[in-house]
């Protein structure tokens, strides 16, 4: 989205930016690498751009500093960003954030102390963390020192004894994920805070949001499944019941699975739940569906199955030969 | 011995022969002036994978006598499969046997309605009267046919192609041994089936054993008290009337719903995303009711007007292929979307709707390959799944919106993609360029179209067309058509329409015009609107004289990212034609005039770390251009025995009216060029391009290039080609590249998958993906090797037509001319082994050097049967990335193991090994400096044991290994470890019980969790079951503290297999008496 300011004199300009920041908040979050919660839109960060043409016709454009927060009044002010160094997860898998805070005022912070709420499923790695002064434009200017954290539930707090102004630290720790995180939301918020000259200092909230993908914990199960010729009408295949190449079975989701050669089918992907398959008779002339002797819920073209997430489950249907009338 | 032409090219560049059949080696064959396919009895069958279509085919001789000769004859389709016996497996595409000129053919139906094209070319011709049978005997005895170059089909693509490019060469068609022709898969109209199931359970929530893992446990869910789950979904297809209605409904969840919890565009997945890498059968699966929300709904029929396809109205996942036709090049819209869309026929009008919603962020990358197959970042991560389009266009090197040629990649059988990653690697190494065959030095860039992960601001789009058909006969199409297209994205709104036509002149030309307007929220310059039109007009004026003319402009506002790309802000026109003025004499002459006046893209590296990280949809604008290039360019080509010799005069005009005019300069060049065959299958090529004066040209150096083009086998040529280059804008440079090409037209081949296919044991279309397999030449029986190599000596950046080219990993929207080629050299080899119906194996080491640093791509991976009953599948994968340097590899290794007796179901088992290497790396990990990483290893395996009807055991052991770094510091190492077991009994015709237990633990962190379920049920009938049950779960976590919960739970499922009125309830006709030979096991107790 773009704010749209018809002339500017230099004076209004800022002005115009200002009011364009919350603005284009909105269309950069759409690439937002660091992500963050809407539910908090008034303290954001994030970057703003204005273009305009020149007398000459030429566009031209103007950029912000990387990251604006709100003013805070007076000369002291703090900013941070936040990334992860993956955009998914797994349970087992520690992604490791990044937390670069500077100093947006004119005097010294102290004190300084960086705090972040980890979500469901996330665990602090007390030997992750460390700090670092960076340059300007965000690179590591010096060696890398551990830092302390305190970690109380799923809070971590970090501290840091001083930033000069214009000065920022980068923090890099790292989260253990459990597979209690699948419950979670992925999402977790960063927030630093000092004392300065002119009272108590915070930034905004940067949050940063990673998918966590189930892995070992998947939804997902596997059905197993055969279409053959049932000789003794239990509804099992022993040898000597051939399978039934190219039978087509219909899941209540649109699947549709036809068998190999052996009469074999296989779905993955198969989400936790009941599913159902209905033979389709017409794959098949000349078969019908075979009688169950011990089961009354085999007498019937469908069959369900019941899968517990990440298990496995077979689907069977027997069939016979059918003889015409006056054939046998 | 060979004969040559010359081709006409529309665009001033180089002339070069192209061999072309003339006196084939064998003495009937020589009288074959045509093949005759045709379809037996009726041209159209149902699409029910099952139906099949009978083919004869005729060799004809000039007066239309059958010539009783005995060949090889290549078939292709553009949908189905051939059955039968393929006469050559190592030849591409499917082979039969034609006896006496004659030859038939079979080709079975697929499942989606569609028109279908299907080619007959001659592959060999055999020499002995009694060849035939083994085809290794017969490639000995065999003499390949030059391929035919001549590539315009004699019918239209089908919608399923993109629409070409206007830059495609002009037909010649001199003498084409092959053949089109087109037949219909309509839609099934079939008796109706159903399937479905409503599943209602009342008890504690949070509980559900069966349930979703993220809601049993889940604190929200502990929260509620007591739950009641009414969940229905049902599929449904069948005939009403003449309508083919297929529906499915999901009342719970997306019809396409992911194992991850998202839904995937079109439900299709990966090999790579399999959990298990076999599971012991061939079977197939299809998905016929893909939908991202929970309803698809579609009614279709074959339309009654003839040659009109199928008029339909649906509800789901579609691609707009209605809105890319061969006559839309700026008004084309390729795209996967959701929603609604219909189509009709009525009489000569056809009429398009379709309506998109839950559109996330529409996308545009090009990438400049690095001669590798991967992997390549996108510009963003959490791609949506399934939205994606990915294209290969060749442009020539140095004149921007100059697509030759533009290929659509298919998932799975092209490439792989991690959709959370942003990263795609492909089958094959993707050079940086390419020599055709006239010699134009050609640049490859990768197009990706996609959507990604907006956070939640759905777009919609609507959009329509109206089509008026002026003659629907098969290879003489010509239509008016107009488009409409509208899009909301977000706050950035989107609109395109215009008028465009195809007109076909008889067979040997056509006439296509369009004009196309659009209306958009640019990033950077507001709104902004702009026209595009071209008029095209490509014939033969004579007998001997081909011309081609082309009028083509573009407003620098002018925008779409949905298409082919082109570089905004250019007109070009000009007009090319070629006549044969005597036996092996050719004349040609070409003006060409380009003038460039849009806004060059802005170096993104000075904006910042970020942007690059986190770029823009957009292009940032730079400076504008002004410059012109008129190109003049006549000369002549003359066949001398079997060598050809050509001549060029070419005169370039470029002006730049810019402050910088770094462009401005005039010069003439000399272009001679050369071949000769200089054995059966080996063509030598020269070509020289000599600057006449001082000037020099800024953008055409003087040149030199050679090359040896191998024809390996028929449809696959080998090249070698070196080219130095001395002056213009690339100053001092070389490139040196072995590649092999693929005849296009056979790559409409649908019997690739069979091949890769185990004797049942692992699926085709999943183990070629697995594998990695692709069609390349054969060096043995089964045995294929694929070859690459290229050199590039300096960096490829120059100052073209349309600004400053850039380094840069992505060039986003509608610049892909600014992107760079990289220095460096790269080679590959691969090889693959599919002649042992129980065994495959292939193996892929590729390597790029640059000044960017080594990207070493090795991938392996065999496939087998080891007994009757055990299927294996073993893959590894490493890889680092094209277009970002600074990453440590990824790498996968696989292991599967899959234990299915055809014979008997007592016993199944599934087992996989697999290692990951630093699975999640994003370009964002660069900020993390260097040693950042993880490693996993993660094992599973379960079985089910069913010694007879009454017992069932099942049990699970998964177990996951990771260890993570930062900074090159061992941060954490844990194992997860999930175990799970489920014992059912079925007490007699109606009673049953289920016990289930499921364990899950976790180091390091002290994470563990128990979940149970005892349940008893009764059937009531066939399809409806009572179930009373008590499940528990508890969770022990020492940061967050412990959480359990027990409760008692009464459940009712019932089977659909009908619909009101008895729909899809199918007849089952009464069994055969009791016969059986085999003892029934449980009989004596079961009484």
């Amino acid at each position: 989205m773009k704010w749209l300011c018809l002339t500017l004199l230099p004076s209004t300009a800022m002005g115009c930016l200002v009011k364009s920041l919350f603005l284009l908040v909105c269309v950069e979050s759409v690439s937002g690498q660091a992500a963050f919660s809407q539910r908090v839109p008034t303290i954001i960060p994030n970057t703003a751009s204005a273009e305009f043409n020149s007398p000459n016709k030429l566009p031209v454009q103007v950029k912000s500093n990387t990251v604006r927060m709100p003013v805070q009044g007076g000369a002291a002010g703090l900013e941070i960003i936040k990334i992860g160094d993956r955009a998914s997860l797994e349970p087992g898998d520690a992604i490791s954030y990044r937390l670069q805070v500077r100093n947006t005022g004119t005097v010294p912070i102290t004190s300084l102390q960086v705090k972040d709420t980890l979500p469901l499923g996330f665990k602090f790695l007390p030997k992750s963390p460390v700090a670092a002064i960076a340059n300007v434009n965000g690179t590591q200017a010096g060696p890398a020192s551990p830092v302390t954290a305190t970690v109380s539930g799923s809070v971590v707090t970090f501290g840091y004894p001083e930033l000069q102004p214009a000065q920022s630290v980068i923090i890099a720790y790292a989260a253990l994920t459990s597979p209690d995180a699948v419950r979670g939301s992925g999402r977790n918020s960063a927030i630093a805070f000092g004392d300065s000259p002119s009272g108590p200092v915070n930034s905004s909230v940067a949050s940063h949001r990673v998918v966590v993908r189930p892995g070992i914990v998947s939804d997902c199960g596997t059905l197993i499944g055969r279409v053959f010729e049932d000789k003794n009408f239990d509804g099992e295949q022993q040898p000597g019941e051939p399978g039934i190449p190219n039978a087509v079975v219909f899941l209540e989701d649109g699947n549709r699975v036809m068998t190999d050669a052996d009469g074999l089918f296989s779905l993955p992907y198969v989400l936790a739940g009941f599913h159902t398959g209905t033979l389709d008779l017409t794959s098949l002339p000349g078969y019908s569906l075979a009688p169950n002797l011990y089961r009354i819920d085999k007498n019937s073209s469908a069959r369900s199955v019941r899968l517990e997430p990440s298990g496995m489950a077979r689907m069977n249907f027997a069939v016979t030969p059918t003889y015409r009338e006056g054939v046998r | 011995m060979m004969k040559f032409f010359a081709v006409s090219l529309p665009i001033a560049q180089i002339i070069f022969a192209a061999p072309v059949l003339a006196n084939p080696p064998v003495r009937t064959a020589a009288q074959i002036t045509q093949i005759e396919l045709l379809p037996v009895r009726s041209s159209q069958v149902p699409a029910d994978g099952r139906s099949t279509v009978q083919f004869e085919g005729r060799f004809l001789d000039a007066k239309g006598q059958v010539v009783p000769t005995r060949a090889l004859v290549t078939l292709t389709s553009s949908a189905g499969k051939f059955i039968g016996a393929d006469q050559d497996t190592d030849l591409p595409g499917f082979q039969v046997l034609a006896i006496r000129g004659k030859f038939t053919a079979q080709l079975q139906s697929g499942l989606e309605p569609q028109k279908v094209r299907v080619r007959a070319a001659i592959a060999k011709e055999i020499d002995e009267p009694n060849a035939g049978g083994i085809a290794s005997e017969q490639a000995k005895r065999v003499k390949p046919l030059a391929p035919d170059t001549a590539a315009q089909p004699t019918v239209a693509p089908t919608a399923t192609q993109n629409n070409s490019s206007p830059w495609v060469a002009a037909s010649t068609n001199f003498q084409d041994l092959s053949t089109y022709t087109q037949v219909e898969f309509t839609p099934n109209l079939r008796s109706p089936i159903v399937s479905g199931m409503i599943n209602i359970r009342l008890g504690a929530s949070g509980t559900d054993y069966f349930g979703s893992y993220k809601d049993f446990l889940n604190p929200d869910r502990l929260a509620e008290g007591t739950r009641l789950d009414v969940d229905a979904a049902v599929f449904a297809t069948g005939k009403v009337g003449d309508w083919l209605i297929t529906g499915a409904l999901n009342n719970q969840r997306p019809l396409n719903q992911t194992c991850d919890g998202d839904s995937r565009l079109f439900r299709d997945t990966q090999s790579c995303d399999q959990v298990y890498p076999v599971f012991g059968d061939s079977s197939t699966n299809e998905y016929l009711a893909p939908s991202i929300d929970s309803v698809y709904l579609k009614a279709e029929r074959q339309s009654p007007v003839k040659n009109a396809g199928i008029d339909y109205a649906m509800w789901g996942d579609y691609s707009s292929t209605e809105f890319a036709s061969q006559s839309q090049f700026y008004t084309a819209t390729s795209r996967q979307l959701h929603g609604l869309k219909a189509n009709y026929s009525l009489g000569n009008l056809q009429a398009t709707v379709m309506y998109g919603d839950r559109l996330q962020s529409f996308r545009r990358d090009a990438i400049a390959p690095d001669g590798t197959s991967g992997y390549y970042f996108l510009s963003q991560r959490l791609i949506i799944p399934g939205s994606e389009n990915v294209f290969i266009e060749t442009e020539e090197i140095g004149r921007p919106g100059t697509v030759i040629e533009r290929k659509n990649l298919g998932r799975t059988s092209d490439y792989e993609i991690d959709y959370d990653r942003g990263a795609l690697i492909f089958r094959r190494p993707m050079l940086r360029t390419e020599f055709d065959l006239f010699g134009r030095s050609l640049v490859r860039r990768i197009v990706v179209t996609y959507q990604s992960d907006s956070q939640g601001t759905d777009a919609t789009l609507y959009a329509g067309r109206l089509q008026y058909h002026l003659s629907r006969d098969v290879g003489k199409e010509s239509w008016l058509g107009t488009s409409y297209l509208k899009e909301n994205q977000g706050v950035r709104g989107f609109e395109l329409y215009g008028v465009d036509g195809l007109f076909s002149l008889g067979q040997s030309g056509q006439v296509i015009a369009e004009y196309a307007r659009s209306n958009n929220d640019s990033l950077f310059l507001g709104n902004v609107t702009g026209s595009a039109y071209r008029i095209e007009v490509n014939g033969r004026i004579s007998k001997s004289v081909l011309a081609r003319a082309y009028y083509r402009s573009v407003d620098a506002g002018f925008a779409n990212n949905a298409t082919i790309s082109f570089s905004p802000g250019q007109t070009r026109y000009g007009i090319d034609t070629s006549a044969a003025i005597a036996k092996g004499t050719n004349l040609k002459l070409q003006y060409d005039r380009e003038d460039n006046f849009g806004i060059a893209s802005a170096d993104r590296s000075i904006f910042g770390f970020n942007d690059v990280f986190n770029p823009r949809p957009e292009p940032i604008p730079g400076s504008r251009v002004d410059n012109s290039l008129t190109t003049l360019r006549a000369g002549i080509s003359q066949k001398i025995g079997s060598a050809e010799l050509a001549l060029d005069y070419v005169n370039r005009n470029l002006s730049d009216r810019t402050a910088t005019n770094l462009l401005t300069s005039s010069s003439s060049q000399l272009v001679s060029a050369f071949s000769l065959p200089i054995a059966r299958a080996l063509t030598f090529r020269a070509q020289n391009e000599l600057n006449l004066g001082n000037s020099g040209d800024a953008l055409y150096p003087d040149r030199t290039t050679l090359g040896l083009d191998w024809a390996v086998m028929p449809g696959i040529t080998m090249r070698l080609a070196h080219q130095f280059f001395t002056g213009g804008a690339y100053r001092q440079g070389a490139i040196t590249s072995l590649d092999t090409l693929m005849d296009h037209r056979l790559t409409d081949d649908t019997s690739l998958t069979g091949r890769y296919s185990l004797l049942n044991g692992a699926n085709g279309i999943s183990t070629q993906g697995a594998m990695g397999l692709n069609h390349r030449m054969t060096i043995a029986p089964g045995l294929r090797l694929n070859l690459a190599y290229e050199h590039i000596f300096g960096d490829i950046y120059t100052y073209t037509g349309a600004g400053q080219q850039i380094i840069t990993p992505y060039a986003v929207g509608q610049s892909g001319a600014s992107l760079a080629t990289n220095s460096g050299d790269s080679y590959s080899v691969g090889l693959d082994y599919t002649d042992n119906p129980n065994f495959k194996a292939s193996a892929k080491f590729e390597n790029r050097f640059s000044s960017l640093g080594n990207n070493r791509v090795f991938s392996a991976a065999m496939n087998g049967k080891i007994s009757q009953s055990l299927t294996t599948l073993l893959r590894y994968q490493q890889a680092n990335y094209g277009n970002i340097t600074g990453l440590n590899d990824s790498a996968t290794l696989k292991l599967g193991l899959a234990f299915r007796n055809p014979k008997s179901d007592k016993f199944n088992a599934l087992l996989r090994y697999e290692y990951r290497k630093n699975p999640g790396t994003i370009p964002d990990s660069l900020l993390f400096g260097t040693g950042v990483g993880s490693t996993v290893n993660l094992f599973s395996a379960e079985a089910i044991y069913a010694p007879d009807w009454r017992w069932e055991f099942y049990g699970k052991v998964g177990m996951r290994n990771t260890e993570s770094y930062l900074t090159n510091n061992l941060i954490n190492s844990n194992n997860i470890l999930l175990s799970q077991f489920r014992t059912s009994y079925h007490i007699d015709r109606r009673w049953d019980v289920v016990g289930a237990v499921r364990w899950i633990n976790q180091s390091v962190t002290g994470f563990s969790e128990v979940g149970y379920a005892l349940e008893a049920g009764y059937y009531m009938t066939p399809n409806l079951r009572l179930g009373l049950g008590y499940s528990f779960g508890r969770a022990n976590d020492p940061d967050a503290g412990d959480r359990s919960r027990g409760g008692l739970y009464v459940g009712l499922q019932f089977k659909l297999n009908e619909l009101f009125n008895g729909f899809g309830l199918q007849r089952v006709a009464p069994p055969q008496q009791q016969e059986s030979t085999i003892q029934p096991i449980a009989s004596a107790e079961a009484k």
